[in-house]
């Protein structure tokens, strides 16, 4: 079987003027139905549907005279294939959820669909999986695994009889269950191609493959860090009524389940110089990314499945997260373990805290940085993931038993088998 | 560290003034300002360590902080937790405040019964304790200061309820010219007071307020405003009353070692219960004495989890004092893993409430209610307390671990069709972990408000003014 590779599809379509409240209502309201119709998807790991206002820049001018509703997705396989399961698991919901998009053709035009979910769709400008080549149905069947191989380690231990067992026996007893459900039900044995047969230091070569133009953009920073500092008008108080409220509404969703969505919208520092800057940084990144996800590691953190930034053409960068856990863990791993890649990135955002050549400071100013986070984060109105139980942690265990149930035991297998359960 | 401007139990846990009574105060109808100037002189401050017959510390909730004059701008300088209030329903998802623990059914703490400030006297004996309750509580009366009164104190013995030793882990904290015992981590002084550098070394937002006149001695101005720097030398408090349920959780441990057929089901038991807690009744911590209670050899605190026991086999990954606390276990190393758990440290200062159930390992209750005054200090709820509660505690998957929370004060959790999920503890053991189901939530949430505890300048402040 060959591998599965994971894409991201980001949807961002202006909604006609006057349409942005009932879309939102729509969505909010209908937001379990949608949930429950992605979970027939058997492409889609992540989704949300999210509404993106009109922000404001340094100079307080809006960005953005319309909402741009943002639909986004991490799948599997090709885009065709996933439309086409996306349209068949939403059925009639569909249109709903896009009504009052600009551009949306209905469901009922497969064509027509596919044709506008391409068109309008940008391109991650850096994107980070943390269990690549894992496809829904193969973390699901792992699941469904582990749970057998649990339930049948239950009733075999009654007490702390299992103890005296011998481990090769008590581990052939559990790969007998799991092969009687995985015939049954058709669920994978053993290991499945990934597709990540790339080095790490291949992919870190490859970051110094444009060594000037990023050298470049270091070099330059010194002068436009200074000047953008001199001309940083007063930041604005966060601290407003209206992002208190907003915020209010972003905690209130959090922490539903043991993985929490985030939506991140902010506007670039004003100049020609920010553009060339991110897309350094996003290269330098996107290679340091690509590292990490042969270790399910962004930067040091093990918390992310699926994460990264989006370019909008109307010079503003937006941020999607899938993650485990709370949002102060999150930040504050980003604090403590990513703020170079992070920082690199959003330093050239406004209102970030002060840095120094692109790297230095920014997110390691704590608070400043969490708040300023907190500040621009989107309310998301509909978010999906198809595992909501799961951690990057138990999606990489998961997959270690089900490569290790699908082989011939003996006791060194039989051990570590045991010891992952 | 401005050890006279800082309330005292900043520094002192008042083990010289073991008996005490909490009182939860309500300002409506009455002249909060009135009463804090009468009350003011009573104060304990940091200097004051030795001799004396009494302590008295006081802090306030935002509700109370508002109805002594800040505006609406001067709360906004505060953290956003606090203001929102404990029973906030944002602090209950954070928290794990849901279901049984939900707010509604709080004693106190939620918008039924709101608290506007608390006051904690301390005494060395319980006559004293009545003598000088018995003062305050008229001072109260004539200034028409609602209160819900609580005696609580510290074991004679130094073991909570469940009758395990308690309050070893402390920090110490860089400037408070304490003590430091060995293992105790050493904090810089902005994580526990206001104004300082805190781990990262940058000083954590200072709330302020709008200046006042008055005679007092006021907290220093915010240069180039009209502020001044009200929360100096403060810092926030947290205080919870969880009930415990001493018997059911010696029940569920003695039935449980029934099940496994132990011949001594009583020793076993405990050693169900150790695993738990992650310590023995003593205080002995299961890294150091895995199978069996012994008599301390080191400091109960010196202690790390990494080297001596990297896969849970003696002291289970789920244990509570690993969750309240996971010293080194975490991170590429011992040094990063003791240096990211020590961004989310506490000063605890709780005490128990209710008489103790009799005899050892009790098995049958008899209707009283008990449990203890959680009482923590930190300088950011959101990364020290809440933290704690929500990514170590009442986290899943903590360690590794996929289905579980804190044996003993993890919080309920129900699932998409709403459904209970199951209570499990997992005991790590070669070849297979054992593991525990149907675990009985002993500890229940009964009330709980975040206050802030302000420095004596800043109680100054709050006395002047108009009403």
């Amino acid at each position: 079987m060959s591998a599965v590779r994971q894409q991201a599809l980001s949807v961002v379509a202006p909604v006609t003027l006057g349409h942005e409240q009932a879309l939102d209502a729509w969505l909010r309201a209908n937001k379990r139905a949608l949930q429950i119709a992605l979970s027939h998807s058997s492409t889609t790991h992540f989704a949300r549907w999210v509404l993106l206002p009109p922000t404001l820049d340094e100079e307080g001018r809006t960005i953005g005279e319309r909402h741009l509703l943002a639909f986004e997705t991490n799948f599997d396989g090709e885009l065709d294939t996933h439309i086409a399961d996306l349209r068949a698991a939403l059925g009639s919901l569909l249109d709903g959820a896009f009504d009052g998009v600009e551009g949306y053709p209905g469901g009922d035009d497969l064509a027509g669909l596919s044709k506008f979910f391409r068109q309008s769709s940008l391109r991650a400008a850096a994107f980070f999986i943390a269990h690549g080549g894992l496809s829904v149905p193969v973390v699901h069947g792992d699941a469904a695994l582990k749970k057998v191989v649990e339930q049948r380690l239950s009733e075999l231990s009654s007490g702390s009889k299992v103890q005296a067992e011998d481990p090769l026996g008590l581990a052939l007893e559990l790969q007998r269950a799991a092969f009687a459900t995985a015939t049954q039900q058709g669920l994978t044995l053993g290991p499945v191609d990934r597709g990540l047969n790339e080095n790490p230091t291949g992919v870190l070569a490859r970051a110094f493959a444009r060594p000037f133009s990023v050298i470049l953009a270091f070099l330059l920073a010194p002068f436009f860090e200074w000047r953008d500092e001199r001309k940083r008008a007063q930041q604005p108080s966060f601290e407003t009524p209206e992002l208190r409220a907003q915020r209010d509404s972003i905690g209130l969703e959090e922490d539903r389940v043991d993985q929490n969505g985030l939506t991140h919208l902010v506007a670039l520092k004003p100049g020609r110089y920010r553009p060339f800057a991110l897309k350094m940084m996003v290269y330098l990144v996107t290679a340091l990314a690509d590292a990490g996800a042969l270790t399910g590691r962004l930067g040091g953190i093990q918390t992310i499945h699926f994460a990264r930034w989006v370019a909008l053409p109307d010079r503003r960068l937006l941020f999607f997260s899938n993650y485990d856990g709370s949002w102060e863990a999150y930040l504050g791993e980003f604090v403590d373990k990513a703020s170079l890649g992070l920082t690199m990135i959003w330093t050239n955002t406004i209102w970030y805290p002060k840095t120094r050549l692109l790297l230095f400071r920014g997110a390691k100013d704590e608070e400043a940085f969490k708040a300023w986070t907190r500040a621009n984060q989107v309310p998301t109105q509909v978010w999906y993931s198809a595992y909501p139980t799961l951690s990057v942690g138990d999606v990489l265990r998961n997959a270690k038993i089900r490569e290790l149930l699908g082989c011939k035991l003996d006791q060194p297998t039989a051990e570590r088998l045991l010891a992952l359960i | 560290m401005e050890r006279a401007d800082v309330q005292g139990l900043m520094l002192f846990a008042y083990k010289q003034h073991p008996r005490s009574r909490f009182y939860l105060l309500k300002f409506s109808g009455g002249q909060p300002r009135e009463w804090l100037r009468r009350a003011l002189t009573d104060v304990t401050s940091g200097e004051d360590d030795k001799g004396g017959r009494y302590r008295f510390n006081v802090a306030f909730s935002a509700r109370g902080l508002s109805a002594l004059g800040l505006d609406e701008q001067d709360l906004g300088t505060f953290q956003r937790e606090f203001v929102q209030g404990m029973a906030h329903p944002e602090r209950s998802n954070v928290l794990g405040d849901r279901y049984s623990d939900d707010p509604e059914h709080w004693q106190w703490g939620n918008e039924t019964e709101p608290v506007d400030a608390v006051a904690l006297l301390y005494a060395r004996s319980d006559e004293e304790l009545l003598e000088r309750a018995a003062e305050l509580e008229k001072a109260l009366d004539k200034f028409g200061i609602a209160r819900r009164v609580q005696d609580v104190a510290l074991p004679p013995d130094g073991r909570e309820h469940f009758g395990f030793a308690d309050g070893l882990a402390q920090p110490f904290i860089r400037g408070s010219g304490r003590k430091r015992n060995p293992g105790d981590a050493k904090l810089a002084t902005g994580e526990l007071v206001l104004g300082y550098p805190n781990a990262y070394g940058l000083v954590n937002s200072v709330p302020s307020a709008k200046q006042r006149r008055g005679t007092r001695e006021h907290p220093s101005p915010v240069p180039g405003t009209d502020r001044v720097s009200f929360g100096h030398n403060g810092t926030y408090l947290v205080l919870r009353q969880l009930r415990q349920d001493v018997a059911g959780f010696w029940r569920y441990c003695w039935e449980a070692a029934v099940a496994e057929q132990a011949p001594d089901p009583d020793e076993r038991a405990k050693l169900i219960a150790a695993r738990m807690i992650g310590r023995w009744p003593n205080g002995v911590a299961l890294v150091e004495a895995p199978d069996a209670e012994r008599p301390p050899v080191a400091g109960l605190n010196d202690f790390g989890f990494r080297e001596r026991d990297p896969d849970g086999l003696r002291c289970p990954f789920g244990a509570h004092i690993r969750r309240a606390n996971p010293r080194d276990m975490f991170g590429d190393d011992a040094k990063e893993g003791l240096h990211d758990a020590n961004l989310h440290r506490l000063v605890r200062r709780g005490r128990a409430y209710g008489p103790k159930l009799a005899g050892s390992m009790p098995r049958v209750d008899d209707g009283v209610e008990r449990g203890l005054y959680f009482l923590a200090l930190n300088a950011n709820l959101r990364r020290q307390f809440e933290f704690v509660q929500q990514t170590w505690i009442n986290s899943c998957k903590f360690a590794g671990l996929s289905a579980e929370r804190d044996p003993l004060v993890g919080k309920e959790a129900y699932d998409f069709d709403d459904q209970p999920v199951p209570r499990l503890f997992t005991v790590q053991a070669r070849p297979v972990r054992q593991r525990y189901e149907g675990v009985p939530k002993v500890v229940q949430v009964r009330g709980g408000e975040y206050f802030f505890l302000p420095a004596l300048r800043a109680l100054n402040f709050l006395c002047d003014g108009s009403d």
